[in-house]
């Protein structure tokens, strides 16, 4: 048996049975999920923009847009594409204008996992997981829990922050072109943070950083840091929560 | 285990063990479903309107009828409607087309919602299965629902075959509370539940039952007076098993 399932709270979750930080799905009550594979993404027949997201581009260079589309990756993917000024890229949060639907007040339950590759890892900016509305990441978000890589280091960070305090601890260093898989789960006691399935830091929810007192949301925002067009491709991207 | 696993014809069923008759999810042949937390929802870039609906809006008062994901814990759809009486919005999964709910045999249907309204006593809301109609709360041929309508906060569960209605008072809406409304055809019978706990019945031989047309999952609401009222509906689920 690859997959097992497991009892939180009203629902049943239906996890790894070797790594199972590693959640697939979750059925019952209280259950809020996004799981998505990229064998396909509903996207606006004009724009091209994802119709289940608040997509908000950055194309002030002359390169060409900045875009996120499904491609030709064997699994699945979406390809994210900057366009070349500084700063250029994409910054999705799952919903519309509003959407922020995870609260982590209580003992509920979170799992978010990523595996991504990005192609210049030390000339960009990434930023995925869970956190308040906010259209740019890069520029400071007050209350969130996700993981971080800047422009000029590879280095990757898990952050927890609250009120605009943050814990952040460097848990991996990126390399180009190469898919890494990032995930955290909260138990209701502790977030730990797994990179490539091992797990790489703990932080209690006692800690000043755990963002307990705002509903947040599924973000990912890609951004060049450099006057050239980069990219990222993302192969899965799952939340699932269990409210109560 | 909150929740069991349950064949049911050729597919299996993951429902409540506490309320058996809450049906979570099902796989299997034969299984048609929309289950919908409103973490998100597909909207046009331009209208807003949700993708995977045929959507009507009236907004003949001022402001326009909306419909969009909100801020809340385990994610919600916010219905904002027009200043007008009637003003609002009717909702049909699918597009022009898309009645796939066809009850003319033990073909079971699980139907769920919870939400709120404002104000239950001067709004109307229609939810469940009917065939297509933009006007689902002007009057609908066939159908499985639950309907308010304005001057009382009364809800009743109406099931409807060629517009020949049984209807049973289920309960009282209180402006702002959430309830959850359900309803299961098992094969023989469909039962209506209001916060969990049985509200009425009918056989599928009643001459009320819709068992020769095609439905499809249906919500609408609308103003009752010139005042904008609003719903939030924090989960909708209709599993169907063929």
């Amino acid at each position: 048996m690859t997959v097992t399932t497991f009892a939180a709270h009203r629902a049943l979750v239906l996890r790894n049975d070797w790594y199972s930080h590693r959640w697939y799905d979750a059925v019952g009550h209280g259950v809020t999920k996004y799981i998505q594979e990229f064998a396909t993404l509903k996207a606006d027949a004009t724009t091209g923009d994802a119709t289940e997201w608040m997509v908000t581009l950055t194309e002030t260079g002359g390169g060409g847009d900045s875009t996120h589309t499904v491609t030709d990756v064997a699994g699945g993917a979406l390809l994210i594409t900057t366009d070349n000024a500084v700063g250029d890229g994409v910054n999705m949060q799952l919903g519309a204008v509003a959407g922020e639907s995870i609260s982590l007040n209580y003992n509920q339950y979170l799992y978010f996992g990523i595996e991504l590759a990005i192609n210049d890892v030390d000339q960009t900016d990434i930023f995925a997981g869970v956190g308040v509305t906010d259209t740019d990441w890069s520029g400071g978000v007050a209350d969130g829990m996700y993981f971080r890589s800047e422009s000029a280091s590879a280095v990757l960070y898990f952050v927890t922050e609250k009120d605009s305090v943050e814990l952040a601890t460097a848990v991996a260093t990126l390399a180009d072109d190469t898919y890494i898989l990032l995930e955290y789960l909260f138990d209701g006691v502790n977030v730990k943070a797994y990179v490539n399935s091992n797990l790489v830091t703990t932080v209690a929810k006692t800690a000043a950083t755990f963002p307990n007192d705002e509903l947040m949301r599924l973000t990912v925002e890609f951004l060049t840091g450099e006057t050239t067009a980069n990219t990222c491709t993302i192969k899965s991207l799952r939340f699932i929560h269990v409210s109560e | 285990m909150a929740v069991k696993i349950v064949p049911t014809n050729n597919a299996v069923v993951i429902k409540d063990a506490d309320y058996p008759h809450r049906w979570y999810d099902a796989f299997g042949a034969g299984v048609i479903k929309y289950i919908q937390d409103f973490s998100t929802l597909a909207s046009d870039d331009t209208t807003g309107d949700a993708t995977e609906w045929e959507v009507t809006v009236t907004e003949i008062g001022a402001g326009v009828s909306t419909h969009v994901i909100t801020d809340l814990a385990g994610g919600a759809l916010l219905f904002t409607n027009a200043g007008n009486d009637n003003d609002g919005t009717n909702m049909q999964l699918g597009a022009a087309a898309g009645e796939n709910v066809l009850l003319n045999g033990s073909y079971p249907l699980y139907c769920g919602i919870e939400f709120a309204i404002n104000d239950p006593v001067q709004s109307d809301f229609w939810f469940g299965v009917g065939i297509t109609d933009t006007g689902l709360l002007a009057g609908n041929a066939d159908g499985i629902s639950f309907r308010s309508v304005d001057e009382s906060a009364n809800t009743f569960f109406v099931v409807e075959n060629t517009n020949i209605e049984d209807t049973i008072a289920v309960g009282l809406m209180v402006a702002g509370s959430y309830v959850t409304l359900e309803f299961l055809f098992d094969g023989e019978d469909v039962i209506a539940y209001w916060n969990g706990q049985e509200a009425g019945r009918v056989n599928k031989r009643s001459i009320s039952f819709p068992d020769d047309t095609e439905l499809r999952l249906s919500f609408a609401f609308l103003n009752g007076i010139a005042a904008v009222k609003t719903a939030t509906v924090k989960w909708m689920r209709m599993i169907h098993i063929r």
